[in-house]
Formats: structure tokens, sequence, C-alpha cells
């Protein structure tokens, strides 16, 4: 298990659904990613530039049919980023359940 | 970059969890193969393990040959599944060892089922030996594939 550890990067919510979507796959095609996620091409290209910088993911450029297509897959460091980040999301959310018995006792 | 400022309230990171889990579950049902690119997979790779059954023919096209168009079968079957889906699902599982025990168990059972096809047909007599086999794979196959399916449908409803 990965020790917790809080990133500003991932955790942005487009972001976080992003490298969340992307955890089962090897690679998800920009289109799929822009329809899941509910957002325009040019957010998910802002947010997929971010992740891109910090190395958590990489870009593949391909055609089909005569058309571009672009291929995101989350690196191993962002796999391992995402990783912690959830764990310290995970020890976060543990406080909201001890707060109210501390509050009590 | 990772400054510790920012950091969610316990409530909300309850919710980014949420989202979390929400999106994994849209991962899962997209990476989940489908029953059609199963059996696809599963009559091509018990095609190999049939190819020694090419020998009772009269008119026996090369083994190689076949081999050959079989394996570039699989990876056109698998390629037009990523590029109709817009997604690649993991290969193999997280893990080197369990990658490394996956691939060496997966070509230890092929390598198995077609020295049993070769024995049937050469020792036994059996000159279709290679088909009964290549089915048994073919099934084998589909049912890791069916087993495979469920799976990731059941943890991209519960997880």
């Amino acid at each position: 298990m990965p020790e917790p550890r809080f990133d500003t990067v991932i955790h942005a919510p487009n972001r976080l659904q992003i490298c969340a979507l992307l955890t089962p796959l090897d690679e998800a095609e920009f289109q799929v990613l822009r329809d899941e996620l509910g957002v325009s091409d040019s957010v998910l290209s802002k947010h997929i530039k971010q992740l891109v910088e910090a190395g958590y993911v990489r870009l593949r450029k391909s055609t089909y049919e005569g058309r571009p297509r672009t291929w995101a897959k989350l690196t191993r460091d962002g796999r391992r980023a995402f990783s912690a980040h959830v764990e310290e999301l995970r020890r976060l959310a543990a406080l909201a359940d001890e707060l109210p018995a501390a509050s009590d006792s | 970059m990772h400054s510790s400022q920012d950091r969610p309230t316990p409530t909300e990171a309850r919710d980014s969890l949420a989202s979390v889990d929400a999106s994994r579950r849209a991962g899962l049902r997209l990476a989940a193969p489908t029953r059609r690119f199963g059996a696809a997979i599963a009559l091509l790779a018990g095609g190999l393990v049939a190819t020694p059954a090419l020998e009772a023919l009269t008119f026996a096209p090369s083994k190689g040959i076949v081999t050959l168009f079989l394996i570039i079968g699989m990876a056109l079957v698998i390629n037009a599944r990523k590029e109709r889906t817009g997604t690649a699902p993991k290969e193999f599982p997280d893990g080197r060892w369990r990658t490394v025990l996956m691939v060496v168990g997966a070509s230890a059972v092929f390598l198995l089922l077609f020295a049993a096809g070769v024995a049937l047909r050469d020792a036994g007599g059996l000159a279709w030996g290679p088909l009964l086999t290549g089915a048994i794979g073919a099934l084998l196959v589909f049912a890791l594939s069916e087993s495979e399916r469920r799976d990731y449908l059941a943890r991209s409803a519960a997880e």
C-alpha cells in the first residue's frame, strides 16, 4: 500500500476523474475521456496538459480511418502518485468518522 | 506542485473518494471485454493449438503460414476492439511477478495442449487429435474471457 501523499496536481476534480478513469485501462482515447467527464475539448486539453507536464500522463497520436486520434495513458509515476493521493483522501475521510466521536466524549 | 496546502476537509475528501469510485467504475465498464471479442480470441487461440491437425489434409497449407495468419488475426482483433471502443484494457495484472506468472502459466498450458495434440496424432493414431485439444484450448480461453468480463462488470457495479 502506498504512503498517503496529497497531490495538488491530481486533486483538481477533473484531473482526479481522469486519473481514476485511466487506472483500470492501459490507455484511453481523448474523445472517450471527454464524453465520460462531460467536458469540452478545451477543458479536457487543459487538464491533460497539466498531467502531462507533471509526468503523470503520456500522450500518443494515431490515425484511424483517416482521422487523427490522441490516446492518453497513466505513467508509472502517475499511477503511484494517484494511489498515494487516494490513500491520503481515505486517511482524511476517516477523520470525518472520528470527529463526531471525539466531540461526543 | 505537491504542497500540503489547500488540503480538503474530511467531508470534501469523502466526496472526492466518491468521485474517484464513480470514475473507476466507468473505466472498468469500458475495459470489460465483450463476449464476441472473447469468442474471436478463443477461436484463434484454439486454432493455434490445432495446427498439427493440418498434416491430416491432403493438400495442407504450411503450418508456419497458418500460425502466422492466426497470430496476425489475434493482433487485428485486439486492435479492432481498441479502435472501436477508444479504450485499451490493461493486458497484464499489476506487479511484475504476477505478470510473469500469468504469462508463464498460460504458455505452459498451451504448450501442454499442443504436445497432447501431437501425442494423440502420433502415438494415439488420431489424425484429428489436435482438433480436440484445439477445441479444449478455445473453450479454456473463452471461459477465461467470460470470467474476466464478469469480474470487470461486477467490480464496475460494486466498487
